[in-house]
Order: structure tokens, then sequence, then C-alpha cells
């Protein structure tokens, strides 16, 4: 293990050279030519590149200050409080991500928009006076969608991080005399920067990606990198131009991703363990409780029930909301007229996608994890950095590379796991990485003193440890396969249809309610994909609670979802 | 760093794999279509077991998420093409078909059936087989005052009630920008735009969200095809949303069929081609594409009774279109985002 240690792991080449051999097969049409500098310099000169530059960064900025800001009152109950309904709340605030970004666009239309029922009550609150909305087309609407997206994220991640703060370091705190603000400043909050950092970074960087929804709600008078980007390649048919931008982008973020490194320089190692949360309880805690509740219906009223209003039209006669109630847009997905508009039938699209979601799933979980194991002793940097950095690379950009580089000679499927895996693999390496780092290195030592070698040590301690952290990075890298649509259109050919594709085909043909219904059954499907995660992981559990968890913990599995996949189906188009 | 060490490495590896990448060629073939993603599946099943049943003749269909992509992929196969057949570029992609040298003419034998003024290449490099007007569409519950010009569009009445796409994502929002180009001059079109900047609710980058916004109620007005009411007509049986012609006249798009230069399918190329302006495949039309067959002799539905009609076709030359569209473009660009 230590001769490993000086080396650069065999794994993580291959990996660099899948990721940015399609990069560089973009770029370097780019650049090696002799105009491209002046013209690079031409572009970097250019009023729009200021304005462009300026609209994504602030626009970026605000998004990640109000996903966290948002999130961190209710990670701290997350964190510190079991509740009641807390794993289903964890999986429902999820939600978003699981979601064709059309839908998400219409659920902020149908909700926040100028008819919208947000609208409605505004009216119905205040009679007479004319108080409305207006905000949705337009900066602040990117904002709000944007926030929409990331904030359940963000809550999630930061409430599971909490969670794994002992609440012993509070308690000892106290007792050495520090008061709750001081505890709070010196202790907990310097263990949640990291995280706090990370997580901004990442929601920066979906939203200076953000594509669709910067051009639905702005109109075009706003513009980010992608959306020039995409113009440059689909509509101007401007390849150097677009592969210039792509360069200029990528350049920016590397330098964004570059600050990774200091948030996660921070990182320390903690105890790991999980302490059994107390109970919520109203008598015991009533100005907690109610403060609680509060936070939770403001949350669920502004970012979930949008979804629910669009959702609820799949059960709507012709998807309108005036409608009676019907299923005659389920039954829809399963006759003859589906299979003409989709091209397959229900079953086939479902097993497509589940089956390219589980293998991305697993590939990723499993390079990744080998990789994070490979590197458990080293401090974050160098070789990790890189791995993040298809994070800051556009991902039609990449998916066009790899169409160039591998499009005739590889088959359709293979090269689309070969872009979602590209797609997953940052935010589970983080995820695992992270995991592997923090998690019990003393009780492995342990176990290899008394005895315990290779498969078997594997097997009895090193899984069922990891066991919480595989299955959650398993599910975020089969979220984002799901939710994936740019890689499946550009790189499918056609021949592979999921069911974002689905969706996006019955849209093509005018049957909104159909694809609403659709977009339902989507979300089902992924929530059981993820429950038979944790289920398998229930039945499989040794009887090892000892290993870093205890009680209700060991049940409070963070099987759910989140990720880029709303974004990076965002980024098509 | 570590990572310099291992350049060589690197390097030899990235070359190892681009040699592997681009040696394996396929030797034959089926019959290859390139078409677009919403291309209706029941032609293509239709067409595929047609040539599979009469000719014994595989038929293999490609499509891609986009026009740019497909004529992109056409330029790079074009010493060795892997496409026989191209089915939807459209009008006002021919001039830029034609410079790329792509195509090979085929005069179809049903060519005398073909409404004539639809046939936008004389020579029949591209020949079409449908057409679809790109008009407003309204929505009958909540448009009180419905506008008859495209100057009305201009009144205050209507602000933010219309929604349009982005003419440099969307191809009915291209359709659109070239209407007001055809009704308004190079001199005056952008003076509309000004004008009605304040009128629109948004603009989307694509045809989806612009349709979304409207069939969800929260504008009444949207740039889409002349033939949406009818599917709202057939699965929904209301005649709730309407299309409208201003001024009288409509742009069309016209879609064509183009062999493939240098296929080593001629003959079967040619008899898609034919197949598709066969009166069974024009009858399919209407109903799976929601577009207009372009024969005079295929009757129409009658769902198609709400569909748009014209009086008058609006179209700008292609070579004119093709010629200016890049500045057309940009000017525009600028306009919208002053």
């Amino acid at each position: 293990m230590t001769s490993a240690r000086n080396r650069t792991n065999p794994l993580s080449l291959i990996l660099l050279i899948l990721f940015f051999l399609p990069v560089l097969a973009v770029l370097g049409q780019a650049f090696l030519r002799p105009q491209a500098w002046p013209e690079l310099l031409a572009f970097l000169r250019s009023g729009q590149f200021r304005r462009v530059l300026a609209f994504s960064v602030s626009q970026a900025f605000w998004s990640a200050c109000f996903s966290l800001v948002l999130a961190v009152p209710g990670a701290y109950f997350f964190g510190r409080y079991a509740f009641p309904g807390k794993q289903l709340l964890r999986s429902v605030m999820v939600l978003p991500f699981m979601l064709p970004g059309i839908l998400v666009v219409l659920a902020m239309v149908v909700f926040y928009g100028q008819n919208g029922v947000f609208n409605t009550w505004l009216a119905l609150l205040f009679p007479g006076r004319k108080v409305v909305f207006t905000g949705l087309y337009g900066y602040k609407g990117i904002v709000l969608t944007h926030v929409f997206y990331n904030f359940a994220f963000c809550l999630r991640m930061l409430g599971e991080r909490w969670e794994r703060i002992s609440p012993k370091l509070e308690e000892a705190s106290a007792v050495l005399g520090a008061g709750r603000l001081t505890t709070w400043r010196r202790v907990i909050l310097p263990l949640l920067v990291p995280t706090i950092g990370y997580l901004g970074l990442l929601v920066f960087l979906y939203s200076f990606l953000s594509f669709t929804v910067v051009l639905v709600l702005g109109g075009y008078l706003y513009q980010t990198f992608e959306v020039l980007i995409y113009i440059e390649y689909n509509n101007k048919l401007r390849f150097t131009q677009a592969s210039m931008l792509a360069g200029v982008q990528m350049l920016l973020l590397a330098g964004i991703l570059a600050l990774q490194r200091w948030t996660q320089r921070l990182v320390q190692r903690q105890s790991g363990e999980f302490s059994p949360l107390p109970p919520l309880q109203p008598r015991k805690h009533p100005v907690k409780t109610a403060l609680f509740l509060f936070y939770l219906a403001g949350s669920l009223l502004f970012f979930f029930l949008p979804l629910l209003f669009v959702l609820a039209r799949s059960f709507k006669r012709r998807g309108l909301p005036d409608g009676s109630w019907t299923l005659d847009n389920y039954r829809q997905l399963f006759g003859t007229s589906f299979r003409f508009v989709v091209g397959r039938d229900l079953w086939t699209v479902a097993g497509t996608s589940l089956a390219l979601a589980v293998t991305v799933g697993l590939i990723t979980t499993v390079l990744a994890y080998v990789l994070a194991r490979a590197r458990r002793r080293q401090p974050w940097g160098g070789i990790d950095l890189w791995l993040q950095l298809p994070m800051g690379v556009s991902f039609l950009t990449f998916a066009f590379g790899l169409l160039k580089l591998a499009g005739r000679t590889l088959p359709p499927v293979f090269l689309i796991v070969w872009a979602q895996f590209f797609l997953a693999f940052p935010l589970v390496y983080v995820l695992l990485r992270t995991a592997r780092r923090e998690w019990g290195e003393e009780l492995l030592e342990a176990a290899q003193s008394l005895g315990a070698t290779g498969w078997t040590l594997f097997r009895t301690v090193e899984l069922p440890l990891m066991r919480k952290a595989l299955s959650s990075a398993f599910a975020y890298g089969a979220a984002l396969s799901l939710g994936d649509l740019s890689a499946v259109l550009v790189l499918g050919q056609g021949k592979v249809v999921t069911l974002a594709v689905a969706v996006y085909r019955l849209i093509g043909h005018y049957s909104f309610p159909q694809a609403i219904a659709l977009g339902t059954l989507f979300i089902l499907l992924a929530a059981a994909l993820f429950s038979a995660v944790e289920a398998g992981y229930i039945v499989a559990k040794p009887d090892g609670e000892e290993f870093g968890r205890s009680g209700g913990q060991a049940v409070e599995e963070d099987f759910s979802v989140a990720g880029p996949g709303g974004q990076g189906e965002g980024r098509r188009q | 760093m570590v990572l310099k060490r291992r350049n060589l490495l690197l390097v030899l590896v990235l070359v190892f794999s681009l040699v592997l990448t681009g040696c394996f060629g396929r030797a034959s073939r089926p019959l290859t279509v390139y078409t677009y993603a919403s291309f209706s599946p029941l032609l293509v099943e239709r067409i595929v077991n047609h040539f599979q049943k009469e000719y014994g003749v595989q038929v293999e269909f490609r499509s891609f998420s986009d026009t740019g992509p497909l004529l992109t992929q056409l330029v790079q196969e074009k010493e060795k093409p892997q496409a026989d057949v191209v089915i939807g570029l459209d009008n006002n992609y021919l001039p830029k078909a034609l410079e790329l040298g792509i195509f090979t003419p085929y005069k179809p034998q049903a060519a005398d059936r073909i409404r004539s003024d639809l046939i936008f290449d004389a020579s029949f490099y591209l020949t079409p087989f449908d057409y679809g007007y790109v008009v407003f569409n309204y929505d009958s519950e909540r448009l009180e005052q419905v506008p008859t010009s495209h100057r009305d569009l201009l009144k205050p009445e209507y602000r933010g009630k219309i929604v349009v796409e982005n003419p440099l994502t969307s191809s009915p929002g291209q359709v659109f920008l070239l209407t007001t180009i055809a009704l308004f001059g190079e001199d005056g079109y952008l003076d509309f735009w000004r004008a009605l900047k304040p009128n629109l609710l948004t603009i989307t980058p694509g045809w989806d969200e612009a349709y979304g916004i409207f069939t969800s109620g929260e504008a009444p007005l949207v740039v889409s095809y002349g033939a949406s009411p009818v599917y709202h007509l057939l699965a929904e049986e209301t005649e709730r949303y309407k299309a409208l012609v201003l001024d009288g006249g409509a742009y069309a798009q016209i879609e064509g069929v183009g062999i493939v230069k240098g296929t080593p399918y001629l003959q079967n190329a040619q008899r898609l081609v034919d197949y598709i302006l066969s009166p069974e495949i024009q009858a399919l039309i209407p109903e799976s594409q929601f577009m207009y067959p372009v024969r005079r002799d295929v009757e129409l539905p009658a769902s198609f009774r709400v569909a748009a009609q014209a009086d008058r076709l609006l179209n700008l030359p292609p070579d004119q279109v093709a010629a200016n569209l890049e500045r057309w473009l940009s000017a525009w660009e600028q306009v919208i985002s002053e």
C-alpha cells in the first residue's frame, strides 16, 4: 500500500484519457490554426465577452448563495434531529433533479408565471390591491429556477455532513464553558465550511453552465457561454468558433475549480461516527419544532408545490388544470400511439433507461471507489483536481468531441455510457473520496493486524463500512444517467430511446399531458431503483451496527438522488 | 509533478487510441437514411417494412438531434458516404446543401403531381415531400381581440402575451424571422422587432418550451405550425386553440428528401424517394407529421379543416435567404440584446 503512494495510479491515467481525449479533439481543431489566437484576443476584448462573463458569474454567484443560505437551517434540523417522515422528505426534496428540463420549466411557469398559481394566491390574499409577481421572465426568474434545482441538493448533502459531526463535540464545548454562539462559530462552522464551500462551488458551476433555463426565462437578453457554444455549433455551424468558446469556458472554470483545492484542503478527518439523533419532540422543543415546521412549510410551498402542480396535470383530462381527474394519460402510455410517437414501447424504453443507469452507476462507482481507495492516504490535490475538471467542461463540447472521435466506430450505446460516465464521475468520486478518507481506517488496520486479509477483509469489514457511501454514490451516478438527454440525443443516433428522450418526443408531438405522466412514472422508477439499492443494503447488512453507525441511523439511509442531472439535461438543445 | 514523468506514456496511449478508433470502418451496410429526431416513427416503420417486403432490402434510420449536426456529419463523410438518403432538410438549407455538394439530383416519378409552387429546387437535388406553415396560434379562451395583421401585434393590449422561438436555435423561430423580413423588408424588420419586443413574454430556445408555455395558459399567442390545432382536435376534441394567418399570407417550411452523392445503392435510394412521394405515404403525412402532403392528388383528412390555409406564400427565394441569413440573424441578435 505504501508503495502505491508516490506513483500515479494507472487507472487515473486511463480515466484522464477517457475524459480529455474527446475534449482535446475539439480544442485541437480550434487552436491549431494560425488565425485562432488573433480571433481569441478579439473575442476576449469584445463587449460580448464581458457581458456574458459578468452575467454568468453574477447569476451563478447568487444562485449558489441563495441555495446555501436557504439550505443551512434545514440542514441543521436534518443533521441534528430525528423526526417522522425524514427519510421520505429527503427523497422527495431531490425530485427536481430527476426531471427533464422542459418539465422544470413548465413547473416554474405554472407556479410562478403571470397567470400562475402563485399570482392567483397573491390576488386572493390581497384583494383589490394589485400585488403581482412578474419576475419569472428575467434575471430573478433565472436565479429562482437555479435555486429550485439546487437548494434541495445542498440541503441533503449539508444535512448528511452535519449528522457526521458528533454531538459530543458540542457537549464538550459546552462543558468547557463555551456559549452556544461560540460553539457554533468555533466548533461546528469550521467543520461545515469545507462542505459548504464545495457545495457552493458545485451550484456555481452548474449555474454557470446552465443553458435551457437561461434561454427560456432570459428571452435571449441573457447569455451564458454554453448558450453561445450551442448556437455556434448547431446553428451557425462554426465549429472552430464554438471550440474556441469552449476552450475559454474551460479555462475560466478550471480557474474556479482550483478554488476547490483550497476548500478541500480544509477537510479534516472527523470521527465519522454516527450518534443517535434525539427526536424532535414538540413538547421538549416547542420553539424549534415550530421553527422547523415553518421552514418546512415554506420550502415545500416555494420549491415543491410547483412540481406537484405540474405533475398533478398528468391526472387531469387533457392535462388541463380545470379538467376532471383521470388516468387516461397513463393509459395512453401503454397504447399503440405511444409506440408510434416514441418508436418503442414503454417497457423497452424503461428497460433501456434502467439498464443504462445501472451500468453507468456501477462502472462509475466501482472505478471511483478503486481510485479513492488507492489514494486514501493522500491529501486532496493533483490528480483529484484533474478528475474534477469534467465538471468544468461543457458537456456539449465533450459529446461533440466524442462523436467526432469515435462516432463512426463505436456503437451508440457504448458512446452514451462513456459520456454519462464522464458526467457522473466527478461527483461520485468526491463522495467516495471524502467517505473513504473519513471512515474508520483504524478499524481496517485493526482487522488487518488481527489477520484478516484480502477478499475477507474487504467483504467483512470494508464493504459494510463503505456501504452507505457506495450505495449513495451509485444512486447519484445512476440518477445522472437517468436525467441525461444531451448524450443520448447527440450520440444515440436515434437508436437508443430512454425515458428522457421519450418525454422529448412526446412533447414534440404535442402530447404534453402524456409527457408529464411519463415524467411522473420516471420519478417513481428512479425511487424504486434507489429503494432497491437501499433494500440490498439492509438485507446484506451484517450484524455490524458497531461499524460506525447505530440505531435509527442505519435505516436512515441516503438512497435518494441528487445531482446535476437536471442541468446536465438542461444543457441540451 | 508526478504526472510529468508519465507524459510520454500519456502521449503514446493517446496516439494509440486515436489510431484504434480510426481504423475500423464497416465493410457493407444496409440502405441508410439520415433524418432529424422528430421524424415520425410511424413513417419509419412503414418504409422499413415496405422495403423488406418488396425488395428484401434492409433500411436503417439514423436520427440527429438537429439539422446542424446532420449536415456536419454529411460533410465529414463526403469522401466515403455512410448515408444514402437524407430526409428533412428544409427549403432554407438548399443553398447550403448545393454549396457543399453532398446531393445528387433525382427527379421522382411523381414530380408532376407535386404542387408546383412548392418545388423549391427545379433541378431536384432536394425534392419536397411535406410542408407546413409557420404561423401564430392563439388560445381562443384567453384572447379577447384577435389580431389580423402583424402590425396589430404591436398594440399595447398584447403586452406580455406573445411567445416566440429564438431564430438562432429553432427552425420555426427562424421561419418567423424570415416572415417578418418578407413582410417588412430588410429595412423594416428590425423596427418591427424593436416594437414587438415589449409585447414578448419571452423568447424560447425551442418550439417545445414555447408551446408548453402557451398551452399552460401563460400566454395566448405563440409562433407554431399551421396544423397544430389538428392535434388538439384529434387528441383532445377541442377547438380552443386556433391557427392564425395574419396579413393573408404565410411562410411555408418545405421539407425535402435528397439522395447522397456517391451512394453505392442508387437504385434503392431512388425507390425510397419515390415511395415517400407515393400516395400511400403522402396520405399518412398529415396526421403523423402534422404537415401537409405535397401531392395535389392526395386528399386531406377531415381534421385538417382547423389547420391554417394560406392563400399566399410569403417565401423568400432560397438564394436570397442563403446569402443574407447570417447577417439578418446577427442584426436581429443585436436588436434583441439592446
